[in-house]
């Protein structure tokens, strides 16, 4: 096929213009393409890596609800529970507001427990942290960029709770750097709950209280029945629960944020199909000004199914070259705006998956906007061609 | 109706047999040929002369198997063009036929030697091997070895139609079938383009059908054959 390659290229240079804003406009879409779902998986890319045994308890009122830590006694009893953790939502940020940090309050022998082969942590770090109750674990992401090291006392501040002193700031101390084999781990600071427990501000209500429980079970089918079985201990209590599984749980709290996976497929719809009129309209319009030139090929010999061919060949290298030129385009700045938006969308980044997507679009789009030329073609009738040039 | 061509050779290449075409224009039938009988001798270089509007395009376009008749048959040596599907009728036209049209039409975007490539991206031939059959059809007709890479734009009407006789010939069909070739040339260009083809007949027992309404032109073919409302209404053989 490649023998028919300068005509392809021939054909394309007919009318540079044309071509290269044509191309031009694939580009756009395929770069935005790759940047909204880099968006995407900073959003929802974590879901997929989150445990199907792992189960979320929190009040059902709202997260900023906390719950009882004597519940965490009630929630272990249940049968086919297998560990309880539970954590507070630190709202952490290093000397302004703007350097925010994912930092969470936890019970360090749990934690540590369930998440042992994720995090990345030497023994000898991870028994210092849970010895240390001022000690704080960061991701390496954060360390880097904080220059953070080991033994270093910072002044963590929260912009959800205030001290009984009556300030914002908890010094604690950096005992370990998490090197985790998940990027949405490198982006975490974690602190000791006992530690922010007994140092809040009484009128915050949080003493005594977590934001939620982790509970791990032994089996992911037993989610719903455990969960229904959490939610029935608490129905009648003052805090009633809402459990659900973890990936059902980071969903919800997603979708209180925006519906990412709609809002981005939407806008993703809309940007392809007006790439594929574009496209449809540039191949029917540059066949139907060679029906003279097609006629001819036909008295070469060339049939309508080969000069099909050449329209497709003509329509992949217009919409390859331009989504290999945005989506390249695309990585790069995914690369300059990873850095840049690291502690807002940590996992932003293009997931390997939009690549076979992208091609998918590639192919779908090529044979698309060659429906019209191959009726074209089809009805191309040779000797009344010839004639009318 | 009209007579059977009287031909001195023996097997003809083509033949045509009570072959009739009408179109519909303005909800009106228009009889374009009507049951025409001819036999087109191998070799032989035939000019079809006629005014306009007799039919002597559709008749071209018939015989290398671009429309088809509504009633009578085609034979091309022995096979009757009527019983091919679409597929094989390109197939043949590929083996068989080349096309020299009035206005050349060669693809502006490609080079002369491009252009005369064309027909071969269709037969299994190497790149060497395309590239030397082309140089073997430019310098068969004429046409400068230091304009091969020119464009069409860049070459004056004579060198376009030798790039178009060069691209009909390069894969050696059987019949060459022109339209008018030499209609929109001057006439010295018009001459060179006619020696060329004499040359083609005569050297290389080409057989060539040539449409033209130039008298002149028409006299250079070894064969004359009128056509009158849709009849042959005259053959003989020219002084050539």
């Amino acid at each position: 096929m490649t023998r028919y390659l300068p005509l392809v290229r021939a054909a394309l240079a007919r009318r540079r213009a044309r071509t290269v804003l044509t191309i031009g406009s694939v580009l756009i879409a395929f770069l935005l393409f790759a940047l909204l779902m880099s968006v995407r998986q900073a959003f929802l890319g974590g879901i997929h890596a989150v445990g199907k045994r792992i189960l979320i308890t929190a009040n059902v009122v709202s997260l900023v609800s906390p719950l009882p830590l004597a519940d965490r006694a009630i929630i272990a009893s249940v049968p086919r529970v297998r560990r309880v953790a539970y954590e507070v939502w630190f709202g952490g940020y290093y000397r302004r507001t703007g350097n925010f940090l994912f930092a969470l309050a936890v019970d360090p022998p749990t934690f540590v427990a369930e998440l042992r082969s994720e995090l990345g942590l030497s023994p000898r770090a991870r028994a210092r942290w849970i010895a240390d109750r001022r000690g704080l674990l960061v991701g390496n992401a954060i360390a880097r960029r904080f220059g953070w090291h080991v033994g270093e006392v910072i002044p963590l501040r929260s912009n959800i709770w205030r001290r009984s002193n009556g300030t914002n700031t908890w010094p604690v101390r950096v005992d370990g750097i998490l090197r985790p084999s998940e990027k949405r781990y490198a982006q975490l600071a974690l602190l000791h709950y006992h530690y922010l427990s007994e140092t809040v501000a009484k009128s915050t209500g949080l003493s005594g209280k977590v934001s939620l429980y982790r509970v791990e079970i032994a089996h992911a089918r037993d989610a719903a029945a455990v969960s229904r079985a959490i939610d029935a201990r608490f129905a009648n209590s003052p805090d009633p629960t809402r459990t659900s599984t973890a990936r059902t749980f980071l969903l919800n709290f997603l979708d209180q944020i925006a519906d990412i996976g709609t809002i981005v497929t939407a806008i993703l719809a809309a940007v392809f199909f007006t790439m594929l009129l574009v496209t449809a309209n540039t191949m029917a319009r540059s066949v139907r000004e060679r029906t003279a030139e097609f006629a001819v090929l036909r008295t070469l010999g060339y049939g309508p199914g080969r000069l099909f061919g050449l329209v497709v060949a003509e329509a992949a290298l217009l919409v390859g070259a331009g989504a290999l030129l945005g989506l390249l385009l695309g990585l790069g700045l995914i690369v300059v705006l990873h850095g840049l938006l690291a502690t807002i969308l940590p996992g932003f980044a293009l997931p390997p998956s939009s690549f076979a997507l992208g091609l998918a679009l590639v192919v779908l789009f090529v044979l698309a906007s060659s429906v019209v030329p191959y009726l074209q073609i089809a009805r191309l009738a040779v000797a009344d061609a010839l004639r009318r040039e | 109706m009209t007579e059977i061509a009287a031909q001195p050779s023996s097997e003809p290449l083509i033949r045509l047999e009570r072959v009739s075409k009408s179109y519909r224009r303005g909800g009106e039938t228009i009889q374009v040929l009507d049951r025409v009988d001819l036999a087109i001798p191998r070799g032989d270089f035939l000019a079809l002369m006629a005014p306009s509007g007799s039919g002597k395009s559709t008749l071209l376009n018939l015989l290398g198997g671009l429309d088809r008749p509504d009633e009578g048959s085609i034979l091309f040596d022995g096979v009757a063009l009527e019983s091919l599907g679409p597929r094989a009728l390109t197939r043949w036209r590929a083996i068989h036929v080349g096309f020299v049209f009035q206005l050349y039409h060669l693809l502006p975007v490609l080079s002369a030697a491009r252009n005369v490539e064309l027909p071969l991206l269709l037969q299994r031939l190497g790149r060497a091997e395309r590239a030397r059959r082309v140089a073997a059809a430019l310098s068969l007709v004429g046409f400068p070895d230091d304009r091969h890479t020119f464009r069409p734009t860049e070459l004056s009407g004579g060198q376009q139609q030798r790039v178009a006789i060069a691209r009909a010939i390069v894969t050696n069909p059987t019949v060459l079938l022109c339209d008018e070739p030499t209609g929109d040339l001057d006439r010295r260009a018009g001459d060179e383009i006619l020696d060329l083809l004499v040359e083609l007949n005569r050297r290389l027992d080409k057989t060539i059908v040539m449409v033209t309404h130039d008298p002149h032109a028409a006299e250079r073919a070894r064969t004359l054959v009128r056509l009158e409302k849709g009849l042959v209404g005259e053959i003989r053989a020219t002084s050539s």
